[in-house]
This record gives C-alpha cells, sequence and structure tokens, in this order.
C-alpha cells in the first residue's frame, strides 16, 4: 500500500516536471500575435448628415410606388368604412330582433 | 354635422392632391417618390393625434369610469391602428424606392412598428378579454403615448436614414401649401370617423342594455 502511494507520487512529481519544462519551452519560444491590427473609425463620423439621395435611374421609377402609396392609403379607408358599415349592419339587424320580441310581448 | 366635414375633407385632400402632384415642383433629392410625402406625413400626423386622444380619455376613463370616455378612447385607438397601418405600408413603398430595401432597422422605423403593434395589442384586448379588458386597456394606451416623443425625436436623437425635411425646415412654399392642405383634409376625416364610430359603439351600448331588458321582460311576461 504504502509502496503504491510512493509510486503514485513519483509519477505525479515527474509528470508535474515534464509539464513546467514544456511551459517553461513555450514561454520562451516567441509567440506569434494573430490580431491584425486595424485602424477603427466610429460611424457614423461626426459630421455625418443623414440623407437620402435617389439616383437618376432609381429616381426614374418612382411614379408607381407614388401611386400605389396613394391606393393603399384609400383603399385601407375604404376597408375602415366597410368594416364600419357591417358593424352598424349587424347593430340595425340587432334592433330589428329586439323590435320583433317586442311585438311578440306586446302581443301576449 | 357629419356629412359637411366629409365632404369638406374630400374637398380639401382634393386640393392636397392637386397641389401635390401639379403645383409642388420635384423634389431635387429625393426625386418623384418624395411625393408620397404628402399623404404619408399627414397620416403619421393623424395617427400621433390620435394615439393622444386615446390615452387622454383612457386616464378620463380611469379617474371617472365614464362610459363616454371609453367610447372616444377605444375609437381613438381603433382609428389610430387604421392611420398607422398606413403609415407603415406608404413608408417602405418610398424606401424601396429611395433605399433599395423596403425596411432598414431604422429607430424611426422601428419604435413605429412598436407602437402600430401596442395599437393592436389594445384592440385584441378590447375583442377578446371581456369585462377585464376595460380595465387593462387604458394602461397600454398610456404606454402607447408614452412612446410618442420616443418615435416623434428618434430621427434627432439617433442619426439614421430617415429624412427630416420638415423639422429642418427645408420646404418650398408650394410644398408647404400641399403639406397642409392634406393635414387639414386627413384631420377632418379624421374627426368624422371619430365621431362616427363613437356615436356606433353607443348605439351598441343601447341594443346591449335593450338585450338585458327583453330579456327581463320576456321572464316576468
Amino acid at each position: 500500500m504504502k509502496r503504491d502511494r510512493v509510486g503514485n507520487f513519483i509519477a505525479i512529481a515527474i509528470l508535474a516536471a515534464a509539464l513546467s519544462s514544456m511551459g517553461e519551452a513555450r514561454a520562451s519560444d516567441s509567440v506569434p500575435d494573430s490580431r491584425i491590427e486595424v485602424e477603427t473609425e466610429a460611424w457614423p463620423p461626426a459630421d455625418f448628415e443623414p440623407s437620402t439621395k435617389l439616383g437618376d435611374e432609381a429616381a426614374s421609377g418612382a411614379e408607381p410606388f407614388v401611386y400605389a402609396a396613394y391606393v393603399v392609403i384609400w383603399a385601407l379607408l375604404v376597408a375602415y368604412l366597410v368594416l364600419l358599415w357591417r358593424r352598424q349592419k349587424r347593430v340595425g339587424e340587432e334592433i330589428e330582433m329586439l323590435r320583433r320580441r317586442l311585438e311578440r310581448l306586446a302581443g301576449k | 354635422m357629419f356629412l359637411p366635414v366629409v365632404a369638406a375633407a374630400l374637398v380639401l385632400l382634393s386640393i392636397g392632391l392637386y397641389l401635390a402632384f401639379f403645383v409642388a415642383p420635384i423634389e431635387a433629392v429625393m426625386g418623384f417618390a418624395q411625393k408620397i410625402f404628402y399623404f404619408h406625413v399627414p397620416v403619421a400626423w393623424v395617427t400621433f393625434l390620435s394615439v393622444i386622444l386615446g390615452a387622454a380619455f383612457s386616464i378620463k376613463y380611469l379617474l371617472g369610469r365614464s362610459e363616454g370616455s371609453d367610447r372616444v378612447a377605444r375609437s381613438a385607438v381603433e382609428i389610430a391602428a387604421v392611420f398607422g397601418a398606413m403609415v407603415l405600408v406608404t413608408g417602405p413603398l418610398w424606401a424601396y424606392k429611395a433605399w433599395g430595401t423596403p425596411w432598414v432597422w431604422d429607430v424611426r422605423l422601428t419604435t413605429f412598428l412598436v407602437l402600430e403593434l401596442v395599437l393592436l395589442s389594445y384592440l385584441l384586448i378590447r375583442a377578446y378579454a371581456g369585462p377585464e379588458g376595460r380595465k387593462v386597456a387604458p394602461g397600454i394606451a398610456i404606454f402607447g403615448v408614452a412612446q410618442l416623443p420616443l418615435v416623434y425625436f428618434s430621427v434627432d436623437l439617433w442619426r439614421g436614414p430617415h429624412p427630416r425635411v420638415v423639422t429642418s425646415g427645408g420646404l418650398q412654399p408650394e410644398m408647404l401649401a400641399a403639406l397642409v392642405v392634406c393635414t387639414l383634409g386627413f384631420m377632418l376625416l379624421y374627426f368624422a370617423l371619430l365621431r362616427l364610430r363613437v356615436e356606433q359603439l353607443r348605439c351598441e351600448h343601447l341594443v346591449d342594455d335593450l338585450h338585458l331588458l327583453v330579456e327581463d321582460m320576456e321572464m316576468n311576461s
């Protein structure tokens, strides 16, 4: 038992010595730096003025998009009015149903 | 009063269209695509106004539990959602030409999208949460109005690609005239729609009361 412990201790000591000698060897080597030095700039720069400028090519085909935008606005308005009209129709149907029920009650 | 207001709104919007397409000059930087601006911007302003009204009447409802305030708040938020959808559709149509992509995660665009989602969440709660929704929804409307400064000032606070022509005062008189007329037209249309929707909600409320009354009468007869 005691011999096993001594054997383990010797083995660990040898391993530690080997590792430390390897570490020293690596430390003495010149380690290449893989980082690349790049000059960075803050974005947007301090004098940045946001603007949107269309090139001639982009500006020339703008008409369909403009007209589509106007059509979409009116289409959404009409859709909302249709929704309101349907709700109003439902309210009217409920009032009619209530009127019939009241007439039945009055007839009893 | 409703029909004259709608008629006035339609006349103003027709004049606004004429001014936008035939009087206002083609903008030097953005070209013809800038014409979207004459409807896009007023619609956005009306959305803001409607969100403010919705929140103000929500606060009034929370303080006084008045049915009228609740109806105005609900109507205002609903119309704000409709106008907000117009902004969110017309903006990308312009952006597709201007930026080459319909959407960028710019702060103005993103905050406006979040505002629209807040408005939609208000409407969903009012539609599906039952009576409890009436207590929760005003808080959401107030949350929506708290977001407005973020939306409005985002182009100044965080420099992004969204144009800020109006705030920088770069409008020619013809352009300004078209913008003002379109804004007035949309404002009138908005108030007409608001009045219509508030009256409709009042009718729905009366019909609900009548249902209860008739049921009582049927049980007692």
